[in-house]
């Protein structure tokens, strides 16, 4: 697949696994590399547009820390397509949809990860995907004491708190891309 | 011992560390874009801090937001608490939060439980 058919490919993902999302409102469209900088503005656009809205305040704060910590992950893990020998000044890449409905919001995330990658995260999210709300509690404590955190953030902290933030299941799906790289599909819904 | 000052940002918390003066707090915005790089002159302070700590430290923390990567480095600061009122200083911490964030003041209680330290949980309206 050329780097053109790539481009195309986020945006069709999205569309094949959640389709329903074209029935509501579009807060972001995004598709690019994901720095620090667009993190904290697509951040402050959601929270000025709900605020302007009059949505409930916690319900703003907790949308504004998925929005953070989502874009996050695909600023610290997700690759791009950058010479393999300067990836590590690139940030990551992906595709972003925020959208709102009568009832929710939806974030939904579409980026590559290495396959190896790929496979932690799977066993990560299986893994916190049946457990209740004290285990969630007791797994974040669990993380935060003794968790591996680097400059790249980490621990799973981030996931975690967003499946206690919710109360729902991570959605997520697994695609094949190549040899070397799996598409990580997200899809983060918060009741309003 | 110098005060350390850091003026807040919009991805970054106002510090506070001035013993001269008693006052230690951290409030604002937490999300900055290298969390251990912003947080290593906080943490070195408390360690030299923790050699000569006030016989009672009031720490304020008033935070309106924090992601992850940031919620570790606050338990590292707290962690350095617990050990100068294991020497036997009187410390509390003062957990500040706007009073509808009932997610902010469950991360407070969710530090208590994992901290040997008193906490005062105080709610404000704007």
């Amino acid at each position: 697949m050329s780097m053109m058919d790539t481009v195309k490919g986020y945006f069709a993902l999205i569309n094949e696994y959640y389709s329903n999302l074209l029935e509501k409102e579009i807060i972001i469209a995004y598709d690019g590399d994901v720095t620090h900088q667009v993190m904290k503005a697509f951040t402050s656009l959601v929270e000025q547009k709900l605020i302007s809205e009059h949505e409930k305040e916690t319900v703003i704060r907790r949308l504004y820390h998925i929005l953070v910590e989502c874009l996050q992950n695909i600023n610290r893990h997700a690759e791009g397509f950058y010479p393999k020998e300067h990836e590590e000044d690139y940030p990551g890449r992906g595709a972003l949809l925020v959208s709102k409905s009568d009832d929710y919001y939806r974030v939904i995330t579409a980026n590559l990860v290495r396959k190896e990658h790929a496979a932690v995260l799977q066993t990560f999210l299986d893994k916190i995907n049946p457990l209740n709300r004290a285990e969630l509690n007791e797994y974040y404590k669990t993380q935060l004491m003794n968790g591996d955190l680097s400059s790249k953030g980490g621990a799973g902290l981030g996931f975690i708190d967003i499946r206690r933030k919710t109360s729902r299941k991570l959605d997520f799906h697994f695609v094949d891309f190549d040899g070397e790289y799996v598409f990580f599909l997200c899809n983060v819904t918060l009741s309003r | 011992m110098a005060a350390l000052r850091i003026e807040p940002a919009d991805d970054t918390p106002l510090i506070v560390l001035n013993r001269e003066e008693e006052q230690f707090e951290i409030s604002g915005k937490s999300m900055p874009e290298d969390v251990i790089d912003f947080y290593q002159p906080v943490l070195n302070w408390l360690t030299t801090y923790r050699s000569a700590p006030l016989d009672r430290t009031i720490f304020d923390i008033r935070l309106i937001y924090f992601n992850t990567a940031s919620s570790k480095l606050l338990l590292d600061v707290l962690m350095i608490l617990e050990e100068i009122s294991e020497q036997g200083h009187e410390v509390l911490v003062r957990w500040h939060s706007m009073t509808y964030d009932e997610d902010m003041q469950e991360a407070g209680r969710e530090y208590a439980d994992m901290v040997d330290l008193d906490f005062e949980y105080i709610t404000y309206d704007k």
